[in-house]
Order: structure tokens, then C-alpha cells, then sequence
């Protein structure tokens, strides 16, 4: 294991009234609540959150450059608690980029080389290398203010991969570029870890960047893991309605179970009046609160009422299609109801579904996920 | 469609607008008459004399008709000749000037070593009274010189505690040129620290981040980092502090002891010139003053454009 991380807190002060500060109160923001986690050697591990869950945070307390409350980082098994960031080891690409204004793209590439004290034919060699890697050939004397977007971030990751990390840190490095040049530097990226084999942890809020590039996701909100895995692993067994939801694997609905019984082994469900069944699911209780989760490919969409095994059928009218590939995704409501179905551009046009019109959308028992 | 030629770009004559003429009018007339009048006026006077001392057509008529023609043409031929050369190569002015520059000197070197750690960590550190803390720096930029000079004076002044002290090792402060250092830099070092305190806050706080997680300690990202894309803001900062505290006289003339050569800058000069003898025997010193300013703002601003 590479990077390890024992029970990590952080709080940040928030501008506290003289008043509170006088009864002895603290205003604090909980940036981490005790976050463990270990990262393999050579992994591309991606943190996935929305914006304000601690992400940033985390990254700045691996580099050194917060200071955590409590908790241990390890780093090839040793404690680095005590080492200020430029001991670390650790290379960091910033959100802004933050290459140095006042210095060519050769100088912003040399720069930590030289601060390491390396000799200069050496650095040459090795920024060339980097240069070559990353095809900067020929920026060399441009300054950064020259640049495009997407050349931007090819330096700043030469800038931090030409020191050779143990662990090279992203935060949301491409939350800046249009789309067509967000994919082009996700497949470089994906070419850089299998050319170096450096260990990559990659903060972001776009979960597109998790599916293309992660061996393992965390998904991380209000400062804790919500679930730690592979992504198949995310995919298929998504732990809580938040990691659903934002992984956008379909319908999260939440209701009171109404029936629960064991020897049917039939469980209903009340979701805002309509009464879906369930999975059976051991160990719970007639009116507690259920997550569960309807993937929109699982659901059977038709214009008259179908013959199906399934269970569950709602006539619900159509407010949305919108288009995605070879499919279309059909969202419909009924009362506060909302699902969201996907079929195929043929049969949505051979059934000639419009929006304004009822459909009835049927899924089986059997393909519902509990979340818990 | 074929993008625009940068020479095909409308001119101004193209669409005429009421706007740009009156700003332009508005800001040219101030500058004409708040800056240009007064100081052309005060060097056309230094180049005619008559201008400067009205009382002298008064005495020359006075000489004609009482006919002391002996007289007349002395004062005839002073002022034919333009005295003002010769006013510069007084040695008591030219004494003054060097006071002038050496405590201006020493005053914005003092500013340098320690106005900008100040600066420095009012941008960077956060915490409590922070704001206060900016607030007081640049309080002296609106108070009156004379107030910095009655507070120098009740702490380091004879009969003080600390000026007793400072006495009897033999580093009396006030009243001496060491004082009129110490005048100056109150005065004027917020100029410098101002303009510090915002040239590091333009910093972008992840650039010195950056810089650290590459490896360099703090000291090197400051050398590295801060203080080259702070610079500009720094110098012309450092150049305005410079140049008011060698126009500073309110809090000067408190604490110097105007003994010629010692501790008689160049701003007292002109007042001490212009009580005992009027306006016109401290245009010399006045021209002295502003050359040296302007020519000090001129070369910082062309080092800062460039």
C-alpha cells in the first residue's frame, strides 16, 4: 500500500460573533470527519464529491499543505505527519493550474528540479523527456498566458510529473476545459499513469471522470466516505441513495414500508401514495423509511397496459425526452412521482411516445435495489 | 465571413460621442489647472523674478521718484540678471538637499527591511485583529504630520522616559536628524506598506502552494515566487514612500533642531526661506524639491512600465 490515511479530522474556524467567542463557542466548519483510507501502489484512484464535501481538503492534507486535526498519514508505511510539503515527496496539480506567470513553460517545467538542487544537464535531460512525453515540444519559450487551455494543463502536469512523485495529487485539474479537449486529456492521462505507473489520486465532481478513469472510487460527502470500491463494485452495489443518485444510476425513491411479510416473502412499499413492491428484505420494520433504486434501463415502457409478470405498473405522463446515443430517456410523473425510463430511438418512435401523453412504465420486483 | 483586419477597427472619428469629449475636457482642464498652473507658475517665476516679488516694481518706482538712482539701478540690474543660479549654489540649500536625500534614504531603507515583513504578513496570515491591525497602518496617511510629530516628540522627546535614556547613552532621537528619520518613516512608510500589502494579496495564494509542493522551502518561494510578481506593485510603492518622505515637513519641523547641515532638509528650507525673506528666495528650494521628485517618479514609473 502506498498512501495510507488514519482517521483524518479537519475543521476550519468560521468568523465567529465576539459574543459566542466570550461563552467559550467555537464556530467550526467540519471539513474532514475521520476519513481512513489506504491507496495501492500505482493506482488511479479518484475521489468523487460535490462541491464543498472536503475533496480539496483531503488532497491539501496529503501534500502537507494543511496541517490535519487528528490522524495519521502514511506514506510507503511511514508517518509524514511531521514533513513540511516540499519534503513530501508529493506532487500537486491545482485546480487553477497555478503555473508561475512570470516564467516560461521550460522555467514553470524546470522549476521544482531546480529547487531539489538537481543538476542543471540532468534536469535538462529530464524535462526534455517530459516535454516529449506530454508534446510540448516547441512551447518551451511561450509564456503561460499564451497558452490554451488544454496546453495549460499538459504543463502543469509535466511541472509535477517531471519530480518523479510517489504520489501525484489532481484536484479537478480539467474543470476548466471545453469538452472535446476534457476527453483528449483524459486519455493522456489515463497514457501518463500506464507510462509511469505513478500513483494518481484525482479529485472531481464530474462522474464521468470516475467511469473513464478509476481503478477504485471514493465518493465522498460532507467530509466522510460514503462508499470506497471499484467502480463496478459502485455500479452494481451502490451503499446509500447519495452514492445512487450521484453516480446518476436512475429513479432513488424513498417511502415507508407498509407490509412486510416474512412468510410471502413480500415487502410493500408507500411512495408518495403509490405502493411499489420490494425485494424481500430481512430485518425491518413496518413503517420505517426505505432508499431503493430503479435503474432506467430496467424499465419496461408501453402505451397500453402490458402483460407482464411485473409487479409494479404506473401510468404516469410523459414530461421529458431527451436524447442520449442510440437511446432516449423518457421521464414521466405521476402525483410527486418521478421515473425515468430508457429505450431504445426505435421503440420510442415505433410507440410514438410524445411528451403530455400517458405511458405505463413497468419494472420487476426483482430489479429494484435496496439501499437501505 | 471574413474576420476584421486590425486596421479596418472603427476610429474614434468614425462614431463621434459626447462621452469621450467631455471626459477628456473635464480631466484636461483639472490637470491644467490644479497641477500644470501652479507648478508652471512656480517655474516660470523661478526663470522671471519679477513675477515672484511684486513689491519690486513698488520699490523701483519708490527709488525713481525719491531719485535714488544709485539704487534703482542696482535692484535694476539684480533682477535683470536672474538671480536664481546663484540661489542654487547656496551652500545652506545645497547642505539641505543632501539632508534631504540621506534621511529620505535612510528612512525608506528602514521601510524596506521592516514595512515589508509587515506587509508580507498582514496580506498573508490571518488572524484575530488583522483588520484592525491594516487600519492602523495607514492611519498616518491621513493624519496630520503635525500629530505624528507631537507623538515623537511625547515619547522620545528630553524629558521622557525613553528620551532620557536614549540621552544619556547618547542617541538623543528628536530634535536631531536621527528624528527627522524617524519623522519621515511615520509618515510615509504606509505608502510603501499599502501598496505592498495589495501587490501580495494579487498574489494567487495556490501559486505559493504550488511552489512549495515543488519542493521549494518558504523562504524560496518567496524569493522565487512572491516577490517577482510583486514587484511592480512594490517598487512604485517604495517610490512614493521615498518621495513623500522627502516632501514630508510637518512632522520634520517638530522634531529637527534646523541647524544648517545637520538636520535642515529641504521642505523646512523653504519655510524658514519663506518667513524671512517671502516668496521668493524659497523658489530655488522649491524647484530643488520638485526636480528631484519628479525626476524620481519618472524613472521608477518608466522601470515599472517596462
Amino acid at each position: 500500500m502506498s498512501l495510507r490515511l488514519e482517521s483524518i479530522c479537519k475543521s476550519y474556524p468560521l468568523p465567529t460573533p465576539l459574543s459566542s467567542l466570550l461563552r467559550g463557542e467555537r464556530r467550526a466548519v467540519q471539513a474532514l470527519r475521520d476519513v481512513s483510507l489506504g491507496v495501492d501502489e500505482g493506482e488511479f484512484f479518484v475521489v468523487l464529491g460535490p462541491t464543498g464535501c472536503g475533496k480539496t481538503t483531503l488532497l491539501n492534507v496529503i501534500a502537507g499543505l494543511t496541517r490535519q486535526d487528528n490522524g495519521h498519514v502514511f506514506l510507503d508505511g511511514k508517518c509524514i505527519d511531521h514533513l513540511p510539503p516540499e519534503k513530501r515527496n508529493v506532487s500537486m496539480v491545482f485546480q487553477d493550474l497555478a503555473l508561475f506567470p512570470h516564467m516560461t513553460v521550460l522555467e514553470n517545467i524546470i522549476y521544482g528540479l531546480k529547487m531539489r538542487g538537481v543538476r542543471a544537464s540532468e534536469a535538462k535531460k529530464k524535462v526534455n523527456e517530459i516535454v516529449m512525453e506530454l508534446g510540448l515540444e516547441g512551447l518551451e519559450g511561450r509564456t503561460p498566458s499564451s497558452l490554451s487551455g488544454g496546453e495549460k494543463q499538459r504543463v502543469s502536469l509535466a511541472r509535477a510529473l517531471v519530480m518523479e512523485p510517489r504520489v501525484l495529487l489532481l484536484d479537478e485539474p480539467l474543470s476548466n476545459l471545453d469538452p472535446q479537449s476534457k476527453s483528449s486529456a483524459r486519455e493522456l492521462l489515463l497514457k501518463v499513469h500506464r507510462d509511469t505507473g505513478v500513483t494518481m489520486i484525482y479529485v472531481t465532481h464530474d462522474q464521468l471522470d470516475a467511469r473513464v478513469l478509476a481503478d477504485r472510487v471514493a465518493i465522498m460527502r460532507e467530509g466522510t466516505m460514503e462508499q470506497v470500491g471499484s467502480l463496478k463494485e459502485l455500479m452494481e452495489h451502490p451503499r446509500s441513495p447519495f452514492v445512487a443518485s450521484f453516480m446518476s444510476l436512475g429513479n432513488v425513491f424513498s417511502g415507508q414500508v407498509e407490509l412486510h411479510d416474512g412468510e410471502n416473502g413480500v415487502t410493500l412499499v408507500n411512495v408518495e401514495g403509490y405502493r411499489i413492491s420490494i425485494p424481500y428484505t430481512p430485518n425491518i420494520q413496518a413503517g420505517r423509511t426505505i432508499n431503493f433504486l430503479v435503474r432506467p434501463e430496467d424499465v419496461i415502457l408501453a402505451k397500453t397496459k402490458p402483460k407482464t409478470s411485473a409487479r409494479n405498473v404506473l401510468k404516469a405522463t410523459v414530461v421529458e425526452k431527451s436524447f442520449q446515443g442510440p437511446l432516449v430517456r423518457v421521464s414521466a410523473s405521476i402525483g410527486g412521482l418521478r421515473i425515468e425510463a430508457l429505450a431504445t430511438r426505435a421503440s420510442v418512435e415505433y410507440m410514438n411516445i410524445k411528451e403530455g401523453e400517458d405511458v405505463y412504465m413497468a419494472f420487476k420486483t426483482s430489479s429494484i435495489q435496496v439501499l437501505g | 465571413m471574413k474576420p476584421p483586419e486590425k486596421n479596418e477597427v472603427k476610429h474614434f472619428r468614425g462614431n463621434f460621442s459626447l462621452f469621450p469629449v467631455s471626459m477628456a475636457v473635464l480631466g484636461l482642464s483639472f490637470l491644467v489647472f490644479m497641477f500644470l498652473a501652479p507648478l508652471g507658475t512656480l517655474i516660470y517665476s523661478s526663470l522671471n523674478p519679477l513675477y515672484a516679488d511684486p513689491a519690486v516694481p513698488q520699490r523701483l518706482y519708490d527709488f525713481l521718484s525719491s531719485g535714488d538712482f544709485e539704487a534703482f539701478f542696482a535692484e535694476l540690474q539684480v533682477y535683470a540678471g536672474n538671480p536664481m543660479p546663484a540661489a542654487f549654489q547656496d551652500e545652506v540649500l545645497l547642505d539641505a538637499l543632501r539632508v534631504s536625500l540621506i534621511t529620505s534614504g535612510a528612512s525608506s531603507i528602514i521601510c524596506m527591511c521592516f514595512g515589508l515583513p509587515l506587509a508580507y504578513v498582514l496580506a498573508r496570515c490571518d488572524f484575530p485583529g488583522r483588520h484592525m491591525f491594516k487600519t492602523l497602518v495607514e492611519l498616518p496617511m491621513v493624519l496630520p504630520p503635525v500629530v505624528a510629530g507631537i507623538s515623537l516628540i511625547l515619547l522620545l522627546g528630553p524629558n521622557t522616559p525613553l528620551g532620557s535614556f536614549l540621552e544619556q547613552v547618547g542617541w538623543e532621537l528628536v530634535f536631531t536628524w536621527r528624528g527627522i528619520i524617524l519623522a519621515q518613516t511615520f509618515v510615509a512608510s504606509p505608502f510603501f506598506i499599502r501598496s505592498a500589502i495589495m501587490s501580495f494579496e494579487e498574489v494567487p495564494v495556490s501559486l505559493e502552494l504550488a511552489a512549495r509542493t515543488l519542493g521549494a522551502s518558504p523562504l524560496k518561494v518567496f524569493r522565487s515566487v512572491t516577490l517577482p510578481l510583486s514587484a511592480r506593485g512594490l517598487v512604485a510603492g517604495w517610490a512614493m514612500m521615498w518621495a513623500r518622505a522627502m516632501g514630508e515637513f510637518g512632522a520634520t519641523i517638530m522634531v529637527s533642531s534646523n541647524v544648517p547641515g545637520q538636520s535642515y532638509t529641504l521642505t523646512t528650507a523653504i519655510y524658514w526661506k519663506f518667513w524671512a525673506g517671502g516668496v521668493y528666495p524659497s523658489i530655488a528650494a522649491a524647484i530643488m524639491l520638485l526636480a528631484v521628485s519628479f525626476a524620481v517618479l519618472l524613472t521608477v514609473r518608466f522601470l515599472v512600465e517596462r
